[in-house]
């Protein structure tokens, strides 16, 4: 053990390692800057069937922010990312306890419908699931499902998610053309489209650029830092470079448990926690 | 102790970098000690291959940085990693600007007509041991990545600073007293100031195993000698 250094601080203003006993947690940092929590999870456990992938998960996402997921294989990120919008209901031995709130109504306990929780909270996956229509529809399909739009008011919103999607230019074309039809990345592209289509509030990804090429990812990359000006965003990513490039705030998992949560930039130069250093440095997991 | 890299790549690029920083510190600390030895004999030939041979320490740097490159381009390294190559680059840029006061120091003693009194002498080399000892410590705790080093580095820098306004002050009296003490005034006053400075470079190399340790930049107003024994 070094001898006490005369400048450290016994806490980083900067990152928060997650004590066992901690509760809702909000990175110290947020009060350093605008920090809105657009959703909190409280003690939060989840189960497929009698083991127990998360263990009492406490944290604040961030409004119009980007916040990372990492941490190795099997430690509950796209678990956790999955209850956001209970698609885990989808299975019959999965459970979760604990609160997720959005925007001050605890959605586990919601007695919304499942399809009203998930446009609010939108999902896309790691490989795209273009719907087998066309490119236009692909868009136009939710929104029919919410709204009803005169054939200029809908021509207007597709255009505008293909914009914000970073694709419109690449479609406009061909837009009766199927979905299917197009590459990797643009599939990827398209699915966001379709997915703020219905004007969520928050948007989550689930490793989304795991299948695509570097140009691909860094288009997805860049869509992302242009839609959390709009959306909360919350990716799951195996890729340190792209957590560490595309998000503000990043918590690592491990085992089930947010190890330490904090701005990007600090995670990714000074953790706090030696886990988070070894993880992100390579040497473990 | 650092867990093995599950990439052992990553860990032999940050191992060659250390090893090209350990080299060049240790060129560094010889160029002093070799120059406070000719300085003590005033042998000149002896000042002048100690100038001569900071092209070496100028090609140790450039090794140095070919290495951070190298660890950055490919390894993409984070958090203490990233910390250290970043730092590797700053130490190599301490060092080398201690080279180039050493240099400074062979050639303007070189320059000195006569023979120095001995007690000067004495203290030039008091003074410059100290800030040899200062740098070497430094470089010590940089390959250690030892950030409790720091403190004593910002309490042998007050007293280096101390040493060198003393040492002014006694040339100002001298230089007063004689006009043959002018120019010679004047030459060890620009010596006095680079051992001074190596003193800085070493505090800074002091603070960049600091850095590599916990991860904080230290800041602009830096312990002085009251910080430091806190």
């Amino acid at each position: 053990m070094s001898p006490a250094d005369p400048l450290s601080d016994p806490r980083s203003p900067e990152t928060s390692a997650i004590p066992q006993t901690r509760k809702a947690v909000a990175p110290p940092e947020a009060a350093a800057e605008p920090f809105v929590a657009k959703v909190t999870v409280r003690n939060l456990d989840f189960f497929y069937g009698k083991a127990r992938a998360l263990k009492d998960i406490s944290l604040e996402i961030p409004q119009n922010r980007v916040t990372a997921f990492i941490g190795p294989s099997g430690c509950g990120k796209s678990t956790l990312l999955r209850t956001f919008n209970r698609m885990f209901e989808l299975y019959p031995d999965q459970r979760a306890e604990g609160q997720v709130i959005l925007d001050g109504e605890n959605i586990l306990q919601s007695k919304r419908s499942i399809a009203e929780i998930r446009a609010r909270i939108g999902m896309v996956f790691q490989k795209p699931t273009p719907f087998p229509m066309s490119i236009y529809d692909n868009i136009a399909f939710g929104i029919r499902l919410y709204e009803k739009l005169s054939r200029a008011e809908m021509d207007a919103r597709v255009e505008g998610c293909l914009r914000q999607a970073a694709l419109w230019d690449e479609v406009k074309d061909k837009l009766g053309q199927l979905g299917t039809s197009l590459s990797g990345g643009q599939q990827q592209r398209l699915c966001i489209a379709r997915t703020i289509a219905v004007k969520p509030e928050v948007l989550l990804l689930d490793e989304p650029c795991s299948a695509l090429d570097p140009i691909s990812t860094a288009k997805i990359e860049e869509m992302i830092y242009q839609l959390k000006s709009d959306y909360t965003v919350v990716i799951v990513t195996h890729n340190m470079q792209q957590a560490a490039r595309a998000s503000d705030y990043t918590a690592f998992m491990y085992m089930g448990e947010v190890v330490e949560f904090g701005m990007t930039r600090k995670i990714f130069t000074a953790p706090r926690e030696s886990r988070t250093e070894d993880y992100i440095t390579g040497r473990f997991g | 102790m650092t867990a093995p890299h599950t990439l052992s790549a990553v860990d032999r690029e940050l191992g060659d970098l250390n090893a090209s920083i350990a080299a060049m510190g240790g060129l560094v600390v010889d160029q002093i000690e070799r120059m406070l030895a000719a300085l003590h004999r005033g042998d000149g030939a002896a000042l002048a291959a100690v100038a001569a041979r900071d092209a070496e320490v100028d090609a140790a740097q450039t090794r140095v940085e070919e290495r951070v490159m190298s660890v950055l381009a490919t390894m993409q390294p984070m958090a203490r990693d990233l910390r250290a190559a970043l730092a590797g680059q700053m130490v190599a840029l301490e060092l080398e600007r201690s080279g180039d006061h050493v240099k400074r120091i062979a050639k303007d003693f070189a320059r000195i007509p006569g023979v120095l009194p001995s007690e000067v002498v004495s203290r030039l080399l008091w003074f410059g041991n100290k800030a040899r000892s200062l740098l070497q410590r430094s470089i010590d705790a940089y390959m250690r990545a030892d950030a409790s080093e720091v403190g004593g580095a910002w309490a042998d820098d007050v007293e280096l600073d101390r040493m060198h306004k003393e040492f002014i002050g006694d040339l100002m009296l001298r230089m007063r007293a004689s006009a043959d003490w002018v120019d010679i005034g004047v030459r060890l006053m620009g010596i006095a100031k680079s051992l001074e400075r190596i003193g800085d470079h070493g505090t800074n190399v002091a603070e960049q195993a600091r850095f590599v340790a916990i991860g904080e930049v230290t800041p602009a107003h830096r312990g002085g000698a009251g910080d430091a024994a806190g």
